[in-house]
């Protein structure tokens, strides 16, 4: 194992806390823990494609890191003016 | 592996793995936006520079991992803006009404 691949299994050990912020607190609250879990998804991945030697993994993170900008938007949208 | 790429790992391990825990530890929305903050600002700057130190800045893998961390420097600033906004909305009604207005009984 090396230290790269010993991240991302830190990194996927975090989702256990962000998890427990998806189900606790309100639907803001929540959406913000989704936040943070969707940036340690994206950084789980970069660190998995430099431990394992795969780069073409890198256009998935990048892909991921792009769409988090629209979806946010989307989802604040949506939660400010319609779902209560 | 030099010390350098050990040691920006280590740090962005341990600055995700504290603000996820900060994150579960708290239950105000505007609490767990403060720990957003630190999260993608020195993550993903962390890992792109032990990535792009291992196999250099100039090659297809080091461009692309700075280029993540770029974009999460980029938007992280709009998206915590419109979360917050959002979370003001929800929380206060329409925004455009200021406490002066309340004042004066607009």
């Amino acid at each position: 194992m090396t230290a790269w691949t010993a991240s991302a299994l830190a990194l996927l050990a975090t989702f256990v806390p962000v998890g427990i912020g998806c189900i606790r607190g309100d639907l803001m609250a929540r959406f913000v823990a989704f936040q943070i879990g969707s940036l340690n998804a994206v950084l789980c991945v970069m660190l998995i494609a430099q431990g394992f030697g795969r780069p073409f993994l890198f256009d998935l993170a990048l892909a991921l890191a792009f769409l988090s900008l629209p979806s946010g938007l989307v989802f604040n949208h949506f939660f400010s003016r319609w779902i209560r | 592996m030099s010390m350098a790429v050990l040691a920006l790992l280590a740090f962005a391990v341990v600055i995700e793995v504290l603000c996820c825990i900060a994150v579960a530890a708290t239950r105000d929305a505007f609490d767990r936006l403060h720990y957003l903050g630190p999260a993608i600002l020195f993550g993903p700057s962390a890992v792109a520079a032990a990535v792009a130190l291992q196999d250099g800045f100039l090659t297809q893998v080091g461009i692309k991992a700075a280029v993540i961390a770029a974009i999460f420097l980029i938007t992280s600033p709009i998206l915590s803006y419109a979360t917050a906004r959002a979370i003001a909305v929800r929380k206060f009604g329409d925004l455009r009404r200021t406490p002066i207005d309340e004042y004066q009984g607009e």
